[in-house]
């Protein structure tokens, strides 16, 4: 069954169709994406306790939440927002693999709150065999507050160059590239 | 004291799990997350993994003995918890049908200020996953805070 059957996805989803991801080069210190979620609601913090087996009353018990956890009412689990940030990274890098990936919860997420997401390339470098691309990385509530920051770091290929016709890897004309 | 500091270093043994689409599904249906590469093995065939792989944040689903952990060890009060921070580092992509290991240990718990919550107790643990031939596939700490109970 297509996934889109299968998993009953919205008429109004996004649904991402890149065939390719980015190549270093394509990506430039500074470049910023952004994702903006609908409105968290309790049905998908009650799906996402079923998802992950978090079942904290603190996400599912309006009651426990406000009385014994003193957190004025239920909130989203912290790895919800990090989920929207990894669908916002994984959106542009496409199948280019992250090597590394961290977030912090600054502040609650409660249903009816809006999250846009953000990265912004602030590192390029090359270890080793791997080039390498840092992005800082947060979400934003609909008043502006950060909920989430963090960093995360992915690996992209070179963009091949055309000699003669053939399709090579910049290290086979490194002398071209360094002059 | 919201947390038992004696919990350091309890760990819980290596789980044996297979990944399967459906759980996939449930985590990419609930964040809203249609990403093909996650959902449609066509598709998922001309990427570089060439097939499905789970989504960056899927490590999250493997909990069977974190509660347990967290309750039994730790003793925290559930309702005073709350998630601060987590990083994952990535080794090799996690598939449909991967038969893989996980394992849970408390790795540094302690007392720090929050600015939110002014003196506050706090643990981290470690969470690893591998394949049976042992290669790494993720591995990810994560921090919680534990208010004091008032």
């Amino acid at each position: 069954m297509e996934f889109k059957q299968r998993l009953a996805v919205p008429c109004e989803a996004k649904v991402p169709h890149q065939q390719q991801g980015p190549f270093f080069e394509d990506v430039t210190v500074g470049q910023m994406i952004e994702l903006m979620k609908p409105p968290i609601t309790r049905l998908q913090i009650a799906k996402f306790a079923g998802a992950s087996g978090d079942f904290n009353p603190s996400h599912v018990d309006e009651d426990i939440a406000r009385d014994i956890g003193g957190m004025g009412g239920v909130f989203a689990h912290g790895m919800i927002g990090m989920g929207f940030i990894g669908q916002l990274l994984t959106d542009f890098l496409w199948d280019r693999p992250l090597r590394m990936f961290s977030t912090r919860a600054t502040l609650v997420v409660r249903p009816g709150d809006t999250l846009t997401c953000r990265a912004t390339v602030s590192r390029k470098w090359v270890e080793d065999e791997d080039n390498l691309v840092e992005f800082e990385v947060e979400a934003v509530n609909q008043r502006g507050e950060v909920t989430h920051s963090g960093k995360a770091e992915a690996v992209l290929p070179h963009r091949p160059i055309a000699i003669k016709g053939e399709q090579k890897r910049p290290y086979l004309v490194q002398h071209r590239v360094i002059g | 004291m919201a947390i038992n500091l004696n919990a350091l270093g309890a760990e819980t043994p290596w789980s044996e799990i297979t990944v399967t689409q459906e759980r996939i599904d449930a985590l990419c249906s609930c964040l809203g997350d249609y990403n093909p590469l996650y959902l449609d093995a066509d598709i998922a065939e001309h990427s570089i993994n060439k097939g499905v792989v789970a989504p960056p944040t899927f490590i999250n689903c493997f909990r069977d003995f974190k509660t347990v952990l967290v309750l039994s060890e730790a003793e925290v009060d559930l309702p005073l918890l709350l998630h601060a921070e987590q990083v994952i580092r990535y080794f090799k992509p996690v598939r449909p049908g991967d038969r893989v290991l996980h394992k849970i240990k408390v790795i540094d718990v302690g007392r720090k200020k929050s600015k939110t919550y002014g003196e506050i107790s706090f643990f981290t643990v470690l969470i690893k996953m591998k394949s049976p031939a042992d290669d790494r596939l993720v591995e990810a700490t994560q921090m919680f805070f534990v208010r004091d109970d008032k």
